[in-house]
Formats: structure tokens, C-alpha cells, sequence
């Protein structure tokens, strides 16, 4: 039943001299979404950028350790970072639409990496991407406006529907409503319950109560380190750890 | 005054914060200068550029104004004589003159006439005859307007401002000259019109006949050849370095040294010019090529500063939501960034072209600065572009060329002022906000 997607061995992060991430182990389960909560400058964001190795466009960033996806060690020689994002996607802190249209933005995946045979299928996996991220609806017969005309909401769920096109396995979401006003936050809330049944999910937050709403998981970053990891009814309602036990409570 | 007593129930209440009279005084006196003093420097600096381009602008004006006189033909008269006196090369325009001023016997007289008309004379009456079954046609006698020799039309535009000058000597003209000019003009035997010989004309020892077309071909071969040269040399370079170059201590070096290139003084580029094109290569002295390319080398590191700049200004939000679906480096680099950057990198190019057409010192170095009555033949041949035309013209001495030197000068503004505007325009047409 629970079967891990993602299994991170003693990572270690380094940006040139200095350590940010100290030994982390966990195992992210399939279809479930995990929650990643701690203060700011935690690492937890570092973290999570591991997962589909976008530091490694930040320069003197080294990374210790291994991260199997299903098995495969993403950071060995063989793996593809290209095919890598692909498989994890990613959204963003802030809504990040290219300046192109609604329809262009969901379909640059899918023609990046030839996914589709004709236009019409190309078509189908557009609105299906945007049905999925709960857009259809509001933005079909504007496709061709461009994305960055959306507000705020709008363009986060164009995001998604951006990251879900390419039919990805994992995705990871830094943050993804803070920019958003509540209802807003609602509507990618139970968007990202509804995504669990296709992808694994693994999420930042800084709202604690978004991290019991959304996640099955959760863990607590202090500092680097991994403090805390389980289930998120037991890790908010029973903490072992005083620190988490102080943040969860507002304390530190 | 609030007396704290009054208040109906006991709130803390603030003491209203109290700043001393003089303090706020100076304080709005210190803005008011400074507010004065910005002004002020605004007003002297627009004052001076309008002084400037007013002057400009004063001393052009005769240069756009050409003086014809006028040159009867007899027409018929001429027809009937042996082909034989058509070929003695003066003989058209003695004719022509003796029509047009009958009661001028005397020799002399009749050579200081014919010295009123600019060369030309002889040449639109050949033109005027080559062609005889148009002119049999034609009624008895023929008028034709005829460009007024330099010193003749310096006395013509001038002698209207300021009656003192009407000394004939200050115009290196005779008396008799003079005085037949005033009654001309009295009797309509002078027009003035629109100078479309200084657009039409090239390079000329005399001011009447000399214009600006050769030298603007000559600007547009080097300007194009600049471009085509730098552009694409600078967008790959710009490109490269900054997407694709690691941040090594090369490549910091390599930066601080274009951004040292691009202040380096146009000479400099002129002599780099002169040693690798003329004298190593062996290239063709003072042709659009050489020029071309030694204005390339000058707009190369301006080229590259500015495309960096331009892409630099691109989020990093956008190259990270291409990276994040899977683009790879190049991807992310030609369906995002350089689409974003692409009316910075145009509006930098357009304002190097701008630079690049003021240019003279280079080119001077390269020996742009042939003396050619005709637009260039090729890239190859021989060729001046318009601010060394316009430094040539000022230097010399004959009457008439300061003027045209000074319409030079305005054509180069107009030039320069629309470039620059049309990267302004095109700057706000295509920019896309995120």
C-alpha cells in the first residue's frame, strides 16, 4: 500500500563552503500528498529543488548522498536532467505564466518533448491539463489570450495545468499560494487533493494549517535538518520533537 | 492646546509630536532650493541645446536655398547652324548669353556675364541639344534656370539681410557684375527655389553643385556592413556569456575587459582598423569595407554590453518555469529568454547604428575621406560617409560650403533623432510585461 516513489539517502546540500542541508533520509509515498513545514531558511525550499535538481543551475552548489526515483539514483551520470523535470514538475512560489497565450502555455511542454501526434491531440491534452487544474471552464473560449491577463489564482492553476501537460509523475509545489489571496488558496487546495490520484505530491508551505488540510505527510525542517517525519495527524496532534512541538504551537 | 483634563474619559493620549519652527523652516527652505536649483539646471541645459540647433538651423538655411538666373535659348537660331559650331564647347552658352543680354557688346563684359553661371550652364545646354527633334518642336527661344555661381549667389542670398554688404569686393565680384545683378533681380531674371541639388549631388569643388548623396550611399554601405558584422557577432557572444559561460575568473575578466572596449575612444579602433585591415590584409584604402568593418569592431563590445543587459533583465521566474517542465539550457534560452530580451537587444543595436553614423575619427584613421563626385560604385571603391564629408566641408575655405556644412549637420540630427526615436517607439511596441 504504501509504496515509496522517492527515496532520499543521507543528502547532504552544500553551497560552496557552507552546509545547507545536514544528512536528510525520508521516503516520499506514492499518490500522497507530503507537506514540508519549518521556518524560513530552514532548507526545506533547497530541499525540495533537490528532488528535480533545479540547484544544479545554481553555481558551487554540491550535493552529497543519493535520491532514488523509483529506484533510479537521479543524480548518477545516467539520468537525464531534462527528462528528470519532466517526470517531476514543479510550481512555483509566484505565478509564473509565460507571456504568451493560455493555449501556448499549456502546450510548450507537451511540443517540447513530442508528446502528441497531431494538433488535435495536442488540443485534447490542453483541455484535459486545463479541465484538471480546474481552468477549463473559466478560460476556454479565451484560449488565446495571453496567460499573464489571468489574476493571481488563475494564473497559479494555469501553472498547474502547465506542469500536469507533460504528464509527470511527482510534482513539487514551493509555496504555491502564498501569493494568493484565501479563496483563491481554497480552490488550489482541493485542487491538490484531487491531483493525488494521478501524482505524488510534495509541497512547502509556511501555513501549518494548509500543511493538516492538504498533506498525508509531513516533515519538519529545522535548520538543515530533518527533525521530524510521519504521518501529519500524528506529527500534529502527538510531536516527539520539543522543536517541532514549539513551532506547531507558535513557541520557539 | 489640548488640556488633558477636558478629555471625558482618562485614554492615554499622545503628546502631538512638536518640531521646532525653525527646524521645519530650514527644512522646506533646503527643498525649495533644490527644487530651484534642479529647474534651473533643466532650463540652462535645454537653453544651450536650443542655442545649439538654432544656430544650426540659422546658418543652413541659405545652403537649402539655391540661386538660378535666368538663360534664354534661341532655340531656332541654333538649330539652323552646321552641326560643326555645336561641338566648340562654349559656343551654346555665348549664343545663349548674347539672346539673354543683347545690350552687352564689350568682350570683357561678356566674360564677366558668362562667369555669373556655374558650370553647369554648359552642360545642361549640351543635354538641351542632344536631343533635336524635341526642340524643333519646341517655340523660338527656351528658357532655362541656371544655378548662380557660388560668389554670385552668396551676394544674392546675403545682400537682402544687410545693405552694407553690398560692396562688391566682400563677394569678389565686379562692379559691372554687381550692378547687373540688382537690375536683374529687379526684372525677374533671378529665382530663388528649394535647393534639391544638395540630396541630389555628390562631393563637388564648387558649393553650388556640391551635395550630400554620395556621402549617404557611402554611410548606408558602412553602416551596413557594421551591422552585419557586429550583430549577429554580438547577440552570440552577449548570449553565450551570459546564459551559457560559467562564472569563472576568465569569464569576469573577459567582462571587465568588454566593458572597457566600449569606452574605448574611436581613434583607437580607427588605428586597430588602419594595421589589421589596410596593412595586413591588404584591403583597398579608404573603401565602405574597411570602414565597415572598423565600425563593426568599435560597435562589437557595445553590441555585447547592451544584449547583455538586455537579457539580464529577463526574470529568472520565467527561465525557471521553462526549466521546470523539462526545457534544456538552449530551449530555455531561444523559446524564452531571447524572445523577452529581443526589444532590449533591437533598441541597443539601434542606438549603436546611431553612434556608429556620427562616427568620424575611425574612419578618418582609415582613410574615408575620398574626394568622389559620385556615389560610391561598390563596396570596394572609394566611398566618404556624412561626418567626414561635414569635417572636409568645414575646412574649406571657398564662400558657400559653411552653409552646406551646416545642412550636413542638420540632415546627421534629423537622422540620429529619428533613429533614436524609433528605438523608443519600438522599445514600448514590443515589450511584454509580466
Amino acid at each position: 500500500m504504501l509504496d515509496p516513489k522517492i527515496q532520499v539517502h543521507h543528502l547532504n546540500l552544500f553551497y560552496k563552503a557552507h552546509q545547507v542541508l545536514h544528512n536528510i533520509s525520508l521516503d516520499i509515498y506514492r499518490n500522497q500528498v507530503t507537506a514540508l513545514i519549518g521556518p524560513s531558511g530552514c532548507g526545506k525550499s533547497s530541499f525540495l529543488r533537490c528532488l528535480n535538481r533545479m540547484n544544479d543551475t545554481i553555481e558551487g552548489v554540491r550535493v552529497e548522498g543519493s535520491i532514488l526515483l523509483d529506484g533510479d539514483n537521479i543524480y548518477s551520470k545516467s539520468m537525464d536532467v531534462v527528462q528528470l523535470r519532466a517526470r517531476v514538475g514543479m510550481v512555483f512560489q509566484k505565478p509564473n505564466p509565460f507571456p504568451k497565450s493560455i493555449y501556448d502555455n499549456v502546450a510548450y511542454g507537451p511540443r517540447i518533448h513530442g508528446l502528441f501526434q497531431n494538433k488535435s491531440a495536442l488540443d485534447g491534452i490542453v483541455e484535459q491539463s486545463l479541465e484538471r487544474a480546474g481552468l477549463w471552464k473559466e478560460v476556454k473560449e479565451r484560449l488565446h489570450e495571453p496567460g499573464t491577463s489571468l489574476s493571481g489564482g488563475q494564473q497559479q492553476r494555469l501553472c498547474i495545468a502547465r506542469a500536469i501537460a507533460v504528464k509527470p509523475e511527482v510534482i513539487l509545489m514551493d509555496e504555491p499560494c502564498s501569493a494568493l489571496d484565501p479563496i483563491a488558496t481554497a480552490k488550489i487546495e482541493e485542487l491538490i487533493d484531487e491531483l493525488r490520484d494521478r501524482f505524488t505530491i510534495v509541497i512547502v508551505t509556511h501555513h501549518l494549517q494548509q500543511a493538516a488540510r492538504v498533506s498525508q505527510y509531513v516533515g519538519f525542517f529545522y535548520a538543515g535538518a530533518l527533525v521530524e517525519y510521519g504521518e501529519t495527524g500524528d506529527v500534529f496532534t502527538n510531536p516527539r520533537d520539543k522543536k517541532t512541538q514549539g513551532y506547531l504551537t507558535g513557541r520557539m | 492646546m489640548t488640556k488633558p483634563g477636558l478629555s471625558p474619559t482618562s485614554v492615554f493620549r499622545p503628546k502631538p509630536l512638536e518640531i521646532s519652527p525653525r527646524l521645519l523652516k530650514r527644512r522646506k527652505l533646503g527643498n525649495a532650493i533644490f527644487l530651484l536649483c534642479g529647474k534651473a539646471s533643466v532650463i540652462f541645459s535645454c537653453a544651450l541645446l536650443l542655442g545649439i540647433l538654432g544656430s544650426i538651423v540659422y546658418w543652413s538655411i541659405p545652403a537649402f536655398l539655391s540661386v538660378e538666373l535666368k538663360l534664354v535659348v534661341p532655340v531656332s537660331k541654333l538649330l539652323k547652324l552646321s552641326p560643326s559650331h555645336l561641338k566648340e564647347r562654349t559656343f551654346l552658352l555665348k549664343e545663349s548669353l548674347s539672346t539673354t543680354y543683347p545690350t552687352f557688346e564689350d568682350p570683357s563684359q561678356k566674360r564677366e556675364i558668362q562667369s555669373l553661371y556655374s558650370l553647369l550652364a554648359q552642360k545642361e545646354l549640351r543635354g538641351l541639344f542632344k536631343d533635336k527633334e524635341i526642340l524643333k518642336e519646341s517655340s523660338e527661344t527656351l528658357v532655362l534656370w541656371i544655378p548662380a555661381q557660388k560668389d554670385v549667389a552668396a551676394f544674392l542670398k546675403h545682400c537682402q539681410k544687410t545693405s552694407e554688404l553690398k560692396n562688391s569686393k566682400a563677394f569678389r565680384l565686379t562692379e559691372f557684375q554687381c550692378q547687373l545683378l540688382e537690375k536683374l533681380q529687379k526684372d525677374g531674371g533671378v529665382r530663388f527655389r528649394f535647393n534639391w541639388g544638395f540630396f541630389k549631388f555628390s562631393d563637388s569643388q564648387t558649393p553650388e553643385l556640391a551635395g550630400i548623396y554620395g556621402a549617404l550611399i557611402g554611410s548606408l554601405y558602412v553602416l551596413g556592413i557594421a551591422l552585419l558584422f557586429s550583430l549577429p557577432v554580438g547577440v552570440i557572444t552577449a548570449i553565450y556569456l551570459e546564459e551559457f559561460a560559467a562564472d569563472t575568473r576568465l569569464s569576469r575578466l573577459i567582462e571587465i575587459n568588454l566593458n572597457n572596449l566600449a569606452a574605448v575612444p574611436s581613434v583607437v579602433f580607427g588605428l586597430l582598423g588602419l594595421s589589421v585591415f589596410l596593412n595586413f590584409f591588404k584591403l583597398p584604402r579608404s573603401s565602405s569595407l574597411v570602414g565597415g568593418l572598423t565600425l563593426g569592431l568599435m560597435l562589437l563590445p557595445i553590441m555585447i554590453v547592451s544584449s547583455r543587459i538586455a537579457l539580464r533583465s529577463v526574470p529568472a521566474s520565467i527561465r525557471d518555469a521553462a526549466r521546470g517542465i523539462g526545457a534544456s539550457s538552449v530551449q530555455v534560452v531561444f523559446h524564452h529568454v531571447v524572445p523577452l530580451a529581443f526589444p532590449g537587444i533591437l533598441t541597443g543595436s539601434i542606438i549603436g547604428i546611431a553612434r556608429a553614423m556620427g562616427e568620424s575619427a575611425s574612419l578618418l584613421m582609415v582613410g574615408m575621406m575620398a574626394f568622389i563626385t559620385t556615389k560610391p560604385q561598390g563596396i570596394l571603391s572609394p566611398a566618404t560617409v556624412l561626418p567626414v564629408e561635414i569635417y572636409q566641408w568645414v575646412e574649406r575655405p571657398e564662400r558657400g560650403f559653411d552653409e552646406l556644412s551646416s545642412a550636413a549637420i542638420l540632415f546627421l540630427l534629423c537622422i540620429l533623432g529619428a533613429l533614436n526615436w524609433s528605438a523608443l517607439f519600438l522599445k514600448h511596441k514590443f515589450e511584454k510585461r509580466w
